[in-house]
């Protein structure tokens, strides 16, 4: 019951940043008008660029996908519960 | 900058989906930018956890296979490169927030002990050496402590939420990420600068040499990030 109290005490502040971020977020908006060269997706070596880190990123989301699937059992398996 | 009126709901109408697509049939409105979006909510949020990492896993790569199939029978409403670059950032956030938040807020709890205990023997000794004894209990590296306050309340909540408006194609979305993009590459450098100082007692103390590699590679992610977001068309992103 300990553990439940602190635990849930944990998401409710966790909700609470995570709202309140989203809440300052959501009102602050750029009101600069964007200049036509920013619009450049297009451009010569962009969409080359774009595939690039596209790529990139799709390895380290597969990397990231693995540590979150196999940290907590590799550490219940390894040590047990503490 | 303008301070908005708060958003009223607006809808994309999936009419961005042709009618002659068999099986898909057309939407009035949607809640998200596309169908399969609840499916990468939940696998991003269950799997960042690292708690629930085995079965949100399955759920994100429901997502995203669906994902990728609507952009292969050219339905999609956002780009690829958009989704996989979102998805990587909401989830780099949320693992780097929860675990650090289960630090903050949780370290006199069962699972919030084993966890990070358990990765600091594994990887980072400043987890496991001296736990819960510093003044904010939890981990009592000074340095370990301070970054970890800023990452919970200012920079890893906001990436997350920046990811989130940044998939939806809302304008403060594309905005913010590339505020926490940059806000991200000024952690990375302290924080590289903390565990390089502190090598000694946090990396030779784990089991695993890696944890100052591991943890690198995946703190570089506004190198390969802020790129794109300076690139793309933004007139997209006008939810």
């Amino acid at each position: 019951m300990h553990d439940v109290l602190i635990l849930a005490g944990m998401i409710v502040a966790d909700i609470a940043i995570l709202t309140a971020w989203w809440f300052i977020g959501s009102r602050l908006v750029p009101a600069e008008q964007a200049p036509a060269s920013s619009n450049a997706e297009t451009d010569k070596g962009v969409p080359l660029l774009h595939k690039i880190l596209t790529y990139v990123c799709f390895v380290l989301l597969a990397g990231l996908i693995i540590e979150c699937m196999a940290m907590f059992p590799a550490i219940l398996v390894r040590f047990g519960w503490s | 900058m303008v301070i908005k009126e708060p958003a009223k709901k607006v809808t994309i109408p999936a009419a961005a989906e042709p009618t002659s697509v068999p099986g898909r049939e057309p939407v009035a409105t949607s809640r998200w930018v596309e169908p399969a979006d609840g499916w990468l909510a939940a696998g991003i949020l269950s799997c960042g956890t690292m708690l629930l990492g085995p079965f949100g896993a399955i759920v994100l790569i429901i997502g995203l296979v669906k994902l990728w199939r609507s952009v292969k029978a050219g339905t999609n409403v956002r780009p690829w490169p958009a989704t996989v670059i979102g998805t990587f950032c909401m989830i780099d956030g949320m693992i780097n927030f929860l675990p650090w938040s289960l630090d903050t807020f949780a370290h006199n709890s069962v699972l919030g002990r084993t966890f990070i205990t358990g990765y600091g023997r594994f990887f980072d000794g400043a987890f496991f050496l001296d736990y819960n004894k510093g003044a904010l209990g939890g981990v009592a590296n000074h340095s370990e402590k301070m970054w970890q306050l800023l990452a919970v309340f200012i920079l890893t909540p906001m990436r997350v939420v920046s990811a989130w408006a940044f998939l939806q194609m809302r304008t403060w979305g594309l905005h913010f990420m590339k505020i926490s993009g940059w806000l991200y590459l000024f952690l990375w450098v302290g924080y590289t600068m903390a565990m390089s100082l502190d090598f000694p007692q946090r990396m030779a103390n784990s089991e695993f040499g890696m944890g100052w590699w591991l943890f690198n590679l995946f703190y570089l992610s506004p190198m390969f990030v802020l790129p794109y977001l300076y690139t793309v068309d933004k007139r997209r992103w006008n939810r």
